[in-house]
């Protein structure tokens, strides 16, 4: 019986290629293990934002969840820990309904009864259903347009289809669509820009902020800084849109199609010399100098001043956290420092990463979190000083840990500092205990 | 409406009953969902995933699968993990997508055990039904597949059957349980699901008695009856300081104990000991055993059922679950609080009986 966690490493895997990544990371090709690590990828609303979550993230926005009870199971913490008590709503699906569709009849009146009860009018009513109707193919455009014409509310539906996790069109990028759907074609500001690709803003002092001030957007709007519906309708005069997660790509085209907004799609990095390779392009495009040099002195001083003081420290890296791992991972090795293992969901898109990482750090073990033999994981073979995500301080809860997942989004030089500064603090606290 | 819960969240599914009855057998426990279903019974509804491991797992489905009835890929996924894991069976768990598709359950069993070569069984849950329906059909499951033992025989220990963290108000319940019960039986008592029962529900047939503490465990406890002739009991053990306490601060009063029947049935005679009680009614949204049901008992089903039951019978003290005061609006009337996880999950859960009871007896 092999009872040790599955892993490879980066030169093995890269040497592989792309196209023979081992099954055992494939997440399609075996069983999921939903370990206390893993939970963030089957069940989304556990932290951070799910479909649910993300739904609600227009401001004044109820919702409506139309499932089985199973499926709104998770929402009894996030409506009483995350403030969404009064705007989740459910309609419970029974088993005839799987065969007669009677449940679809029943919304308009659901939704007219849910409004009768606030004391306010919602901005949309926001109808989430899940597997069971992707199953039946329900068209929810048309039970969306009915409930808009017997209640005179917007509606607007939310997939929660887990099925399609790995499809075209996965669940969070279909989100991401239904909540700028409600916005309408308005006269263009050229001083007005929106930032797409997360539910929360940046963090505060981000120098994208203050570049683009300085460029001459006045108008920086995120859908997360909305605190009305007025707020958010202005996102249409935007000028245009600037990505910064990819799954906003659909959104994006979206509303480049309907209110002829175009998009700039930009990435996260960890690494200095791609951010400021990326901001030096982003001015090329916007047809303005963006001023990146001090942030990016401060961020590599402050590396540097951490290499110094604490050395070559090792650093189990995990997914569950506001980086993509394989890029934190390199980017940490290229800084001299050690990465020997990072949990995470390795896709052709990672190969680029890797093949830096199969020269810089051969050895580095790859794990996949959901692989059904990490439960015989054992975290005391291989110690890590740090861990980042919450996922790694699972299996190495005696480390110094980050968890790196916070709702303000980390973003460039100024979200590589905060990185190292948490470090530092976790590393104190360490040293405390 | 029916179905439209405007207050409260919905209760844990029969799914995570299922799995609640598994979890600690050393199988290897298959949900045949696409993961949602899986990270919602691992992240809401099991306080033990966080202190020990199982070997749950979500089958991973895509739309393709379950579309076309891939059995085959799933079976070679549970192969594969097999493989890799000393496992003592495979036990499948039914969510909406195999409800939709009409998965054969007993062809899959059959496939799992003959490619596999280990004991397989199947949990027909839908998602659709609550918690103890789940646990019911879990049981059984177990009992059908490894109840082997034909006979009376040594009755050398007492079966306890309903006593998952679902059913119990505290995560140390359950050991509270066996102990008073091993006390008053005097003989080894067994939690069925409990890390080594597996072997005992084996000799389910030369058990002295199966003990019933949550109606979950009822179904399951009369087929033994009748295929062994095991007698049975419902019994919900309350330490004796406890019961005091919990009679000192609601005697006397009109109370609506609202909870799994067997715990509210029990704390219902304390009230009733104490004497002077008006009214003591238990409701419940989850399963509600015609036998045990007094006049004045009901069975909840919709959510606005609570606050109308509570005004027609002007109780002055409801028991149940924080989460109930939600359903409560409007309502001026004590509540004392007595968690149940298959409502508000690790919102309100007591880690000890101790700090239950003196939540519920403040």
């Amino acid at each position: 019986m092999d009872a040790q966690a599955f892993f490879i490493t980066a030169r093995e895997l890269y040497a592989r290629g792309k196209q023979h990544i081992p099954d055992e990371l494939v997440s399609s090709k075996h069983l999921i293990y939903s370990s206390p690590a893993a939970l963030a990828f089957n069940s989304p609303g556990a932290q951070g934002y799910g479909v649910k979550r993300a739904g609600l993230a227009v401001p004044g926005s109820v919702m409506l969840l139309v499932s089985p009870g199973c499926c709104g199971r998770n929402t009894t913490i996030l409506g009483d820990e995350g403030g969404y008590g009064e705007r989740i709503f459910y309609l419970e699906m029974e088993e005839t309904d799987i065969v007669t569709g009677r449940h679809l009849a029943k919304i308009p009146a659901a939704v007219e009864e849910i409004c009768s009860t606030l004391d306010k009018k919602p901005s949309v009513v926001m109808i989430c259903i899940t597997c069971v109707d992707a199953l039946l193919g329900t068209d929810m455009d048309r039970v969306c347009r009915k409930v808009e014409a017997e209640t005179g509310m917007p509606a607007r539906a939310c997939y929660m289809y887990a099925l399609t996790r790995e499809g075209i069109r996965p669940p969070m990028a279909a989100v991401r669509e239904a909540v700028y759907s409600l916005l309408e074609p308005a006269r263009k500001d050229p001083r007005a820009a929106n930032l797409l690709g997360f539910f929360s803003p940046l963090e505060e002092g981000s120098e994208l902020y203050a570049m683009l001030a300085k460029a001459g957007l006045e108008h920086i709007r995120e859908i997360g800084s909305c605190k009305t519906f007025e707020d958010y309708k202005r996102m249409s005069e935007a000028n245009f849109n600037l990505v910064l997660n990819q799954e906003a790509r659909f959104a994006a085209d979206d509303l480049s199609k309907k209110l002829a907004i175009p998009y700039i799609e930009i990435t996260r990095f960890y690494q200095t010399d791609k951010m400021a390779n990326q901001y030096r392009l982003l001015g090329g495009a916007l047809g303005a100098r963006l001023d990146y040099a001090a942030a990016q002195k401060k961020a590599d001083d402050c590396v540097a001043d951490f290499r110094a003081r604490y050395g070559e420290l090792s650093f189990s890296v995990g997914e569950s956290l506001n980086a993509d791992p394989f890029e934190l991972s390199l980017a940490l090795v290229r800084y001299g420092f050690k990465v020997p293992e990072i949990f995470g969901t390795v896709t052709p898109q990672e190969f680029p990463y890797l093949r830096q990482l199969a020269e810089l750090s051969p050895e580095t073990r790859i794990y996949s979190n959901l692989s059904p033999t990490m439960l015989c994981y054992d975290g005391t073979k291989s110690p890590a000083d740090v861990t980042l995500g919450r996922d790694a301080a699972y299996y190495h809860p005696s480390a110094a840990g980050v968890s790196w997942n916070g709702e303000r989004q980390p973003y460039g030089f100024k979200g590589l500092v905060s990185l190292f500064n948490e470090i530092s603090q976790a590393l104190a606290e360490r040293s405390a205990a | 409406m029916k179905g439209l819960r405007k207050y409260l969240a919905p209760f844990t599914p029969d799914i995570s009953g299922a799995a609640a009855v598994l979890y600690a057998m050393g199988g290897i426990i298959v949900i045949s969902d696409a993961g949602g279903c899986t990270g919602n019974v691992c992240g809401f509804d099991e306080p033990r995933w966080f202190s020990s491991k199982s070997a749950i797992f979500s089958a991973g489905l895509r739309d393709i699968d379950a579309i076309l009835g891939r059995d085959d890929k799933f079976i070679d996924k549970i192969k594969i993990a097999a493989a890799r894991l000393d496992a003592a069976f495979v036990a499948v768990i039914g969510t909406p997508v195999p409800a939709v598709i009409a998965t054969d359950y007993k062809a899959l069993c059959r496939m799992t055990e003959a490619r596999i070569g280990l004991p397989a069984l199947a949990v027909d849950t839908t998602g659709m039904a609550l918690y103890d329906e789940g646990q019911e059909k879990a049981y059984r499951a177990l009992f059908e597949t490894f109840a082997t033992c034909r006979g009376r025989g040594i009755e050398d220990f007492v079966c306890i059957l309903g006593a998952t963290p679902l059913d119990l108000p505290a995560s140390d319940s359950a050991a509270h349980i066996k102990n008073a019960l091993e006390r008053s039986n005097g003989v080894k008592a067994v939690v069925c699901g409990e890390e080594g029962s597996l072997e005992f529900i084996g000799r389910a047939g030369e058990a002295q008695k199966n003990i019933v503490v949550s109606p979950s465990g009822l179904r399951i406890a009369r087929e033994l009856k009748e295929k062994f002739g095991t007698p049975y009991e419902t019994f919900y053990p309350l330490d004796e300081f406890d019961a005091r306490r919990f009679r000192e601060a609601h005697g006397g009063k009109r109370t609506l104990i609202v909870h799994q029947q067997i715990l509210a049935e029990a704390l219902r005679r304390e009230l009733e000991n104490s004497g002077g009680c008006e009214r003591i009614s238990v409701a419940s949204w989850f399963r509600m055993d015609g036998e045990l049901m007094r006049e004045g008992d009901v069975r909840l089903e919709e959510e606005d059922d609570l606050l109308r039951f509570v005004e027609a019978g002007s109780f002055d003290t409801v028991v149940g679950d924080p989460l109930f005061v939600r359903a409560l609006r409007g309502w001026r009337g004590d509540f004392a609080p007595l968690p149940h996880f298959a409502v508000s999950g690790s919102l309100h859960a007591a880690e000890r009986e101790e700090d239950l009871w003196h939540g519920l007896c403040a």
